[in-house]
């Protein structure tokens, strides 16, 4: 088996995923995007068998098992992935979360909610953010969450910072505009809520390695983990 | 040797040790390719590394997944070998990342008392067993 696995991992991820796995070092996401109030049965069922067969992760539970590197619970963790911070998340899906007594993760673009609510739809196409059925849905503008109701959602579940305005950071940026998408967002949403913002992800979901350029930002803003396609990984 | 060839015999032997059906894996990447992801829960597994002390790699696990975890490590490169295959795959991202949403989609957990892993569609009633 092992010499299959060298023969056969021509990718390095593709080993060091298996390396994880093999490892029992890794944890299971299910990533939503907009949460439309016509799936909630689908979400009420998918929620169920989540709390039926799983634990939810809190920070307490993450920074726990980093320390002692052992699972606490006879279940596994599972973590609800909730992006781009529209406001479905409050108005279905955090609710069928809430029902269950299980905790999401809610990646929001800090200064999402800070767009005018009739801008807001115009904002979302050159920001890369994908938005699904909203006239069906609503008789307003408004798609993303209020603070005040990210203040709510706050209180039971995990708040991550999904960049400032769901950008494309790249190393050839102005450290200015860089520092306003990884620093000024972090504290962009603590004022706000009143939490920490412990947890940063990259609008593509890069890695910690690939961004290289922005290691000092991560630094001066503080985060402590760092969530991508693949990984989750402790940084501070 | 021809890397292709190669690639496809190993593969081959993979699917061997796992005891699978390759014609099941190729169902799983079919239906993960079919889902809405801007509306749909998407299953994936992910890494944990611990980049401030990397020499304590290995954890302990859930009992669940002390069961469960090399046959994800294997599915993982199956599952990566057949997304290096299509060609309709999105060129921004490794074929590991699909590949990972496809071993949490065929494997998500394995029911007490049971071998076979249940899929994911299974667990939240969008299919029969």
């Amino acid at each position: 088996m092992g010499e299959l696995l060298d023969a056969v991992c021509r990718d390095k991820r593709t080993l060091e995923m298996a390396r994880y796995l093999l490892n029992g070092s890794y944890i299971r996401v299910v990533n939503y995007h907009v949460t439309r109030p016509g799936d909630l049965p689908r979400f009420r069922r998918e929620v169920a068998a989540f709390a039926q067969h799983f634990t939810p992760v809190t920070m307490a539970d993450l920074d726990r098992f980093f320390a002692t590197r052992v699972w606490p619970y006879d279940k596994p963790g599972l973590i609800p992935a909730v992006f781009e911070g529209w406001r479905t998340h409050y108005d279905v899906y955090a609710k069928v979360l809430d029902e269950y007594g299980f905790t999401g993760w809610f990646y929001v673009p800090a200064f999402f909610p800070d767009v005018p609510v009739e801008e807001q739809i115009a904002f979302c196409k050159p920001h890369g953010l994908r938005l699904h059925g909203h006239w069906e849905d609503y008789s307003d503008p408004r798609c993303c969450m209020t603070w005040e109701e990210l203040r709510r959602i706050s209180e039971k579940h995990v708040i991550c910072c999904h960049t400032g305005s769901h950008s494309c950071i790249t190393e050839n940026q102005e450290e200015a505009v860089q520092r306003r998408e990884i620093v000024d967002s972090k504290r962009r949403l603590e004022e706000q809520l009143g939490v920490e913002v412990p947890v940063f992800c990259w609008r593509a979901g890069d890695e910690y390695a690939h961004s290289r350029f922005a290691h000092k930002m991560l630094a001066e803003a503080g985060y402590r983990y760092l969530v991508s396609n693949l990984k989750l990984e402790k940084i501070r | 040797m021809d890397e292709k060839k190669d690639m496809t015999a190993l593969a081959e032997e993979l699917k061997k040790y796992l005891g699978g059906s390759w014609e099941e894996y190729k169902e799983v990447v079919e239906y993960c390719e079919s889902r809405q992801t801007g509306l749909e829960g998407i299953p994936a597994i992910i890494g944990l590394d611990d980049l401030t002390d990397p020499d304590r790699p290995v954890y302990q696990m859930a009992p669940m997944d002390e069961a469960l975890h090399e046959q994800l490590a294997a599915d993982t490169l199956l599952f990566t070998y057949l997304y290096s295959q299509r060609e309709d795959r999105d060129p921004h991202y490794p074929c590991v990342a699909p590949a990972m949403s496809a071993v949490a989609e065929r494997a998500f957990l394995l029911e007490e008392g049971e071998k076979v892993p249940t899929q994911y569609r299974v667990m939240i009633g969008q299919k029969e067993k």
